[in-house]
């Protein structure tokens, strides 16, 4: 049996890697063999392995190149690329169908990414150590108290009830070490209580103020204890760097405002997993308040004080680092 | 020698690039990030092998695996650094003054690479950089301008164009630039302090309503939460401005880089239109989330291209016959570590 290979010419100009002058030629190729060029001129042709190929050029492993007219034909490069190649300039090229196979499995992805990033952060964190994470929580105290808190001028009766119930709500908690609690004025924080990594745990003048009854500061303590012990600011610190750490991996090969963009939505999206801490701190809260004793209905009042002076606003709940009120309100009512 | 303007072309479409854009994502997730370097090559060579001078593509010749390396040594000085900071606190502040003059020589190395990758007619490009001028063009002038409050941006983005482009050479022949001071100047005022102003202004306004509508000095959990829009839109803002002013810093470039004797640039890039088309660019990616962003950079690169004039003499075949490769590609292999791309 006879085989007959067909030869394919393709006409461009041949550059020899030496000089930037073209050479006007042909470029015979099969699938059995290395392309041949061709000049006519010098009645001269040669044999040259593929190196790379880039659209309508060709580059061999000596240097030399062949630049077609046109864009090389799909057969030209199936034959000369590797396989795997093949296959992924196959998945490049465009079509309706196939772009929305390839974005299904694209969200798909970033969806196991996401879990992912949030499924690891407990893990990820129970790797850094205690010391580590007060030693990171007091710097981070240290760097506030300078720009925000001034002195507490709440009387000293008042800070030490308030102490007694911390100490109480503490001994029912699983925290094995002990949070330093701080009374502090913060005019530009206002009614607030903050909870660093590991502790301390601040609660401002203005809160104290506002919520007026002690068993409703007692609520908002025993929900700071919450992200004390379950190490949410630690948490979030991991879950904000994974998020950024996969944009810039994902987006690494786009340069310029891009990039740029998926860092701050990544920020964003961080955002919103705060909001399920507090909702597992207000719960957690409820339950402390139940085993030392006081009123579980405390969490919800104090809420609902907060919400009668700032009520939400919808507009913000992308951004807002805390779920809207009332959807508190609704997780502790179920 | 007579002198005919052509335009620079550019034969991509949306359609083709789309494909490659969202097989690079797909495959960048799938191989967690390895792919992204090869990603990166596919990108440029799409970009490089459809921009079109005199009828002649450019190439761009860099591997996969060369970003790659380069990349995993930024990541493993980074985390040899940090190594350094947690045990050894002093050495770590020694190796941070070695790396700040260390920095130049790693730009002209990533300069170089990326020269030397890029090819026209199968004759690459040389970068030619020099440890004094790239540590006054990266260093000290960026420093002048941050203490003269931006007084001295545009000298320094000039310096550093001309250090850049003056370096480069094709074929043996130098690039010459001519680049405006006061075109730089004209350029930041009304790119960077007008926009930069305004904004000042706008801001002072709204600050000094929302300190008057205050009724009570109570603020919550929320006051972070209510900013926090505020500064998105400013944080894209100044960053849309950034980008602007790059932009326009690139199309004066054109304005003043020649091959004397055989070629020189001029662009007929329209301020008005361009601005128009970044901003519609901007907001069709934002409302798109992201899904426009090869629409986008196409439609960018060939109004940009498409307006760039190149005036090429009747000499410009004797030049390419007389554009030598000073360095054959045979062999570029073994080059790789002393190029990689740092991503500089």
């Amino acid at each position: 049996m006879v085989w007959i290979w067909a030869y394919n010419m393709i006409s461009g100009q041949y550059f020899d890697g030496k000089s930037a002058k073209g050479k006007t030629a042909s470029l015979s190729w099969s699938s059995i063999a290395d392309p041949l060029v061709l000049l006519p001129d010098e009645k001269l042709s040669f044999n040259v392995e593929v190196k790379s190929i880039q659209g309508s050029q060709v580059f061999f492993i000596d240097g030399s190149s062949f630049m077609g007219n046109a864009t090389l034909p799909v057969e030209f490069c199936a034959v000369y690329q590797s396989p795997l190649l093949n296959w992924i300039r196959q998945v490049e090229v465009f079509s309706v169908k196939k772009s929305i196979i390839l974005g299904v499995c694209l969200i798909l992805s970033l969806t196991v990414l996401r879990f992912s990033v949030v499924g690891l952060a407990p893990i990820l964190t129970s790797l850094i150590s205690q010391d580590a994470e007060i030693s990171l929580g007091q710097e981070a105290y240290d760097v506030m108290y300078d720009q925000h808190f001034l002195p507490s001028k709440l009387s000293i009766e008042q800070r030490k009830s308030l102490q007694r119930s911390y100490d109480e709500l503490w001994t029912e908690s699983n925290l094995t070490h002990k949070p330093t609690l701080y009374f502090k004025q913060a005019p530009k924080i206002g009614a607030n209580a903050l909870a660093f990594p590991g502790g301390p745990i601040v609660v401002t003048d203005e809160l104290v103020h506002l919520l007026r009854d002690n068993q409703l500061i007692e609520a908002v303590i025993a929900h700071e204890l919450a992200h004390v012990e379950q190490r949410h600011s630690l948490q979030k610190v991991v879950i904000i760097a994974g998020s950024l750490a996969i944009a810039s991996v994902i987006f690494g090969a786009e340069e310029g405002f891009s990039e740029e963009l998926v860092a701050v939505a990544a920020n964003v999206y961080a955002f919103q997993h705060s909001q399920r801490f507090e909702l597992d701190s207000d719960q957690y809260a409820v339950d402390l308040l139940v085993k030392a004793g006081r009123d579980p209905l405390a969490m919800r009042q104090s809420l609902e004080v907060l919400m009668a002076t700032s009520p939400d606003d919808d507009a913000l709940s992308l951004f807002s680092t805390h779920p809207a009120k009332k959807e508190r309100l609704a997780a502790l009512a179920n | 020698m007579s002198i005919q303007a052509k335009p620079l072309e550019f034969k991509g479409h949306t359609s083709e690039y789309f494909g490659i854009w969202l097989s690079n994502l797909l495959l960048t997730i799938v191989t967690m990030g390895i792919y992204s370097a090869w990603a990166k090559v596919r990108r440029k060579q799409y970009f490089y092998n459809n921009t079109f001078l005199e009828e002649a593509n450019f190439g761009y010749h860099a591997t996969g695996i060369q970003i790659l390396k380069g990349r995993l040594l930024l990541l493993t000085g980074f985390i040899a650094l940090n190594l350094l900071a947690t045990f050894f606190p002093a050495v770590y502040g020694l190796v941070g003054f070695v790396f700040f003059f260390l920095g130049p020589y790693l730009i002209n190395l990533s300069l170089q690479f990326n020269a030397r990758l890029t090819s026209y007619r199968n004759v690459r490009f040389h970068f030619e950089g020099d440890y004094l001028e790239a540590f006054l063009a990266y260093i000290v002038m960026p420093f002048l301008s941050i203490i003269t409050l931006g007084l001295l941006a545009p000298v320094a983005v000039r310096f550093l164009l001309n250090y850049v482009w003056s370096r480069v050479s094709y074929g043996g022949h130098s690039i010459d630039t001519h680049l405006s001071l006061t075109d730089f100047y004209k350029l930041f005022g009304i790119s960077v302090i007008l926009p930069v102003t305004s904004l000042f202004v706008l801001a002072s306004v709204l600050f000094s309503l929302s300190f008057i509508q205050s009724d009570s000095g109570i603020s919550d959990n929320y006051a972070i939460a209510s900013i926090a829009p505020f500064l998105f839109a400013l944080y894209l803002y100044i960053f849309f401005v950034g980008f602007v002013y790059r932009i326009f810093c690139m199309t004066l470039l054109f304005k003043g880089i020649a091959i004397e004797g055989a070629i020189h640039f001029s662009n007929t890039i329209h301020p008005g239109r361009l601005l128009l088309i970044l901003i519609t660019n901007f907001l069709a990616i934002i409302f798109s989330l992201g899904l426009l962003i090869p629409w986008a950079q196409i439609r960018q690169h060939r109004y940009i291209t498409e307006h760039i004039a190149t005036y090429a003499s009747t000499d410009f075949d004797e030049f390419v016959a007389d554009a030598v490769e000073k360095q054959s590609a045979f062999g570029e292999e073994f080059a790789d570590f002393d190029g990689v791309d740092l991503g500089l």
